[in-house]
């Protein structure tokens, strides 16, 4: 970091603390506001599932791909599920293609454990031949514009371009593995959502837009789900007085049921499975 | 949930595995240290404060904390790809970040702090034993930190809290939710969790890491002390020391006489510059902590044995360590010293230690020759 930059961000950082004293942000939202949400499905004919996730100016988009793949030795009759996420040079300046970086290789690591420990998928229905041949789910991120947390908006893609996922159906003649003309769709069993706390000053905003994420201390993210926490990371070059990570995480638990209730309405054909 | 509940490797459910530390363990580092957590053994060595390289990742106001964790080929079962996974390289990026807040960084700007962690036999918990071995690296570097942050992780395993899991538990657990804590500045500089936990469930975890930092904490300040305990029996500070006996033994020597005084000087010096880690620096929010308990608390140690030997932790209150634990304690930790020696005593490349070896003198003959050596090329 430059000595500029420095300034830039000490005067920057007096500016959003001051205003946060009175409850105010730079884009004037409140402390607990996330920015406003938009999400499209269905956006990629290519996949089996996708979607574009809109926070405020944040914008990712996801791809779900099934394809034939062999089970784990310690897991025959399940199928796999990988989550993968590209901080792409699409979406900040800072971001070079390549190997991945370490902050997107995090990106995608917190997602996937999300998504994973959320058990949104039975994924012993994604079994075709026991032993033999599952379905391997593919879950891809791409950032196409960072402004700020994309944690959050990694996860809200993931899961609404897993809602709109459909399989093909297949039929088993002689242990050839034929694909039908139909679809099913995967049946979710819950709706993880990650909510993401930043630390500035003696201040924690929600959802940090990108000047309060990259002046802030440091952050915490919390995956919820209904009834649980599946995942939670700390990043960011400070720390957290350990009574703030409980009230920040029953803070969290409240916001993600406030966001759970709104995406809903976004996603038309969300089911659960019983 | 009852605390009566038996692991499968019979610890209760708040009881740490047999934790050993073991600091200044190789020579060439600042500082290094050794932690056997269970059957995890991670080695952890600290590099600087030095120049940053490359040069644009340095930040002008204050030294970079670069932290490498790896596994060793061999550590796992089955062969590990020597390259780093992704799994090692958030690891490193987490840990980096969670020492930020720990080491006084704004001491040297436009430096780096290299933190090289490997880990060699891994059995769960790999990430909070190369925690307790970096903070104990660190302190034993000399770079000052406002408190000696301690790592543990608690999760659940069939259906109970338990502190410290191990590979299996891990495996077949249903949440697992490491920490890095710093208990007298009561902060959380490291959190990861994944599993199912309820609220409930997290709150009891997360109280029950606190505990058990504090007496990992407790482990790495007395491996800590054990060292400076040795290397002032081993220069012979203390008055009533043997050593000194030593030095009159070596007065034919006119040169060596020189030498031991400047030695001397030395060691003063180092005892004033040693470091006190748990004791904050600086920053205004650090609280005090009583460092004169503990200087009471300093026993005469033998200098043959000073390995840390950790017994399940029953101070804490929290558990009974089962009676029939002790007679095997004792078999188990003569195995763990055999095992360590692949490592040199640390203090060694001070001075060969006098228990230790018979032709003692011989050593100190060479060890004067060397000097000698080096007199004359001086002159």
């Amino acid at each position: 970091m430059s000595d500029f930059e420095l300034i830039v961000n000490s005067i920057e950082r007096d500016h959003i603390e001051k205003l946060l004293q009175d409850n105010r942000r730079l884009d004037g939202r409140t402390k607990n506001e996330f920015r406003d949400i938009k999400i499209e499905t269905d956006v990629i004919g290519t996949a089996n599932g996708s979607a574009i996730v809109h926070m405020g100016q944040t914008k990712v988009i996801c791809g779900v791909k099934a394809s034939f793949g062999s089970p784990w030795d310690d897991s025959p009759k399940e199928g796999a599920l990988f989550v993968g996420f590209e901080t792409t040079p699409l979406s900040a300046p800072e971001y070079r293609s390549g190997p991945p970086q370490p902050d997107a290789i995090e990106y995608a690591r917190v997602t996937d454990r999300l998504i994973r420990e959320s058990d949104i998928i039975d994924l012993e229905r994604l079994c075709i031949i026991e032993g033999e041949k599952v379905w391997q789910l593919n879950v891809d991120i791409y950032a196409l514009d960072d402004f700020g947390n994309l944690f959050d908006a990694a996860a809200l893609a993931a899961f609404a371009a897993l809602s709109t996922t459909k399989i093909p159906e297949v039929e088993v003649v002689n242990g050839e593995v034929n694909k039908l003309e139909t679809t099913r769709p995967l049946q979710l069993s819950s709706f993880p959502i990650s909510v993401t706390t930043y630390k500035i000053g003696d201040h924690f905003v929600v959802d940090g837009e990108l000047r309060e994420e990259q002046i802030s201390d440091a952050r915490i993210t919390f995956g919820l789900t209904e009834n649980h926490i599946v995942s939670g990371q700390k990043g960011g070059f400070g720390a957290f007085k350990s009574d703030k990570v409980i009230e920040i995480l029953k803070n969290s638990i409240k916001i993600a049921s406030d966001i759970r209730a709104k995406v809903s309405e976004q996603l038309p054909d969300l089911t659960f499975a019983e | 949930m009852s605390d009566s509940y038996v692991r499968p490797d019979g610890r209760g459910t708040k009881q740490l595995r047999d934790l050993k530390v073991e600091v200044g363990i190789l020579d060439r580092a600042e500082g290094s240290a050794r932690v056997d957590l269970g059957n995890n053994i991670a080695v952890a060595s600290v590099y600087g404060p030095r120049e940053m390289h490359p040069k644009h990742a340095a930040r002008s106001d204050r030294a970079v904390m670069r932290v490498n964790y790896r596994m060793a080929t061999f550590s796992v079962d089955g062969y590990k790809r020597s390259y780093p996974s992704r799994r090692e390289k958030e690891i490193s990026k987490v840990l980096s970040e969670a020492y930020e807040s720990v080491v006084l960084t704004k001491n040297w700007p436009r430096s780096v702090i290299d933190v090289h962690i490997e880990i060699f036999q891994s059995d769960g918990g790999t990430r909070t034993a190369a925690s307790i071995a970096i903070t104990a690296a660190l302190a034993d570097a000399g770079i000052p930190m406002r408190d000696l942050t301690g790592g543990i992780a608690s999760g659940l395993y069939e259906d109970h809290v338990v502190l410290d899991l191990n590979g299996q538990e891990d495996m077949k657990g249903t949440g697992d939710m490491p920490i890095l804590y710093s208990p007298s500045v009561d902060e959380i500089s490291l959190f990861q969790l994944d599993g199912q936990f309820t609220f409930e469930q997290f709150k009891e975890a997360f109280n029950t890491s606190k505990t058990g930092i504090r007496d990992v904490v407790e482990v790495i300040q007395n491996a800590l002390k054990e060292k400076y305990l040795l290397i002032r029996e081993q220069y012979g500070v203390d008055d009533e020391d043997d050593e000194d006996q030593d030095y009159d033994d070596e007065d034919d020597y006119d040169e060596d006489e020189e030498d031991e005084e400047e030695e001397e000087e030395e060691d003063e010096e180092e005892e004033e510059l040693t470091p006190v880690p748990s004791e904050p620096i600086g920053e205004a929010h650090s609280t005090t902590v009583a460092t004169d308990e503990e200087e009471e608390e300093v026993t005469p140690v033998t200098s043959s044995n000073f390995v840390v030997k950790q017994t399940p932790t029953t101070d804490s209150g929290l558990d009974e360590t089962p009676a029939e634990e002790k007679p095997s304690e004792e078999t188990e930790d003569e195995s763990k010293e055999i095992k360590n020696t692949w490592f040199n005593k640390p203090g060694a490349e001070l001075r060969p230690m006098k228990s230790n070896s018979t032709s003692e003198e011989d050593d100190d003959d060479s060890e004067n020759v060397m000097r000698d050596i080096e007199y004359s090329q001086e002159e």
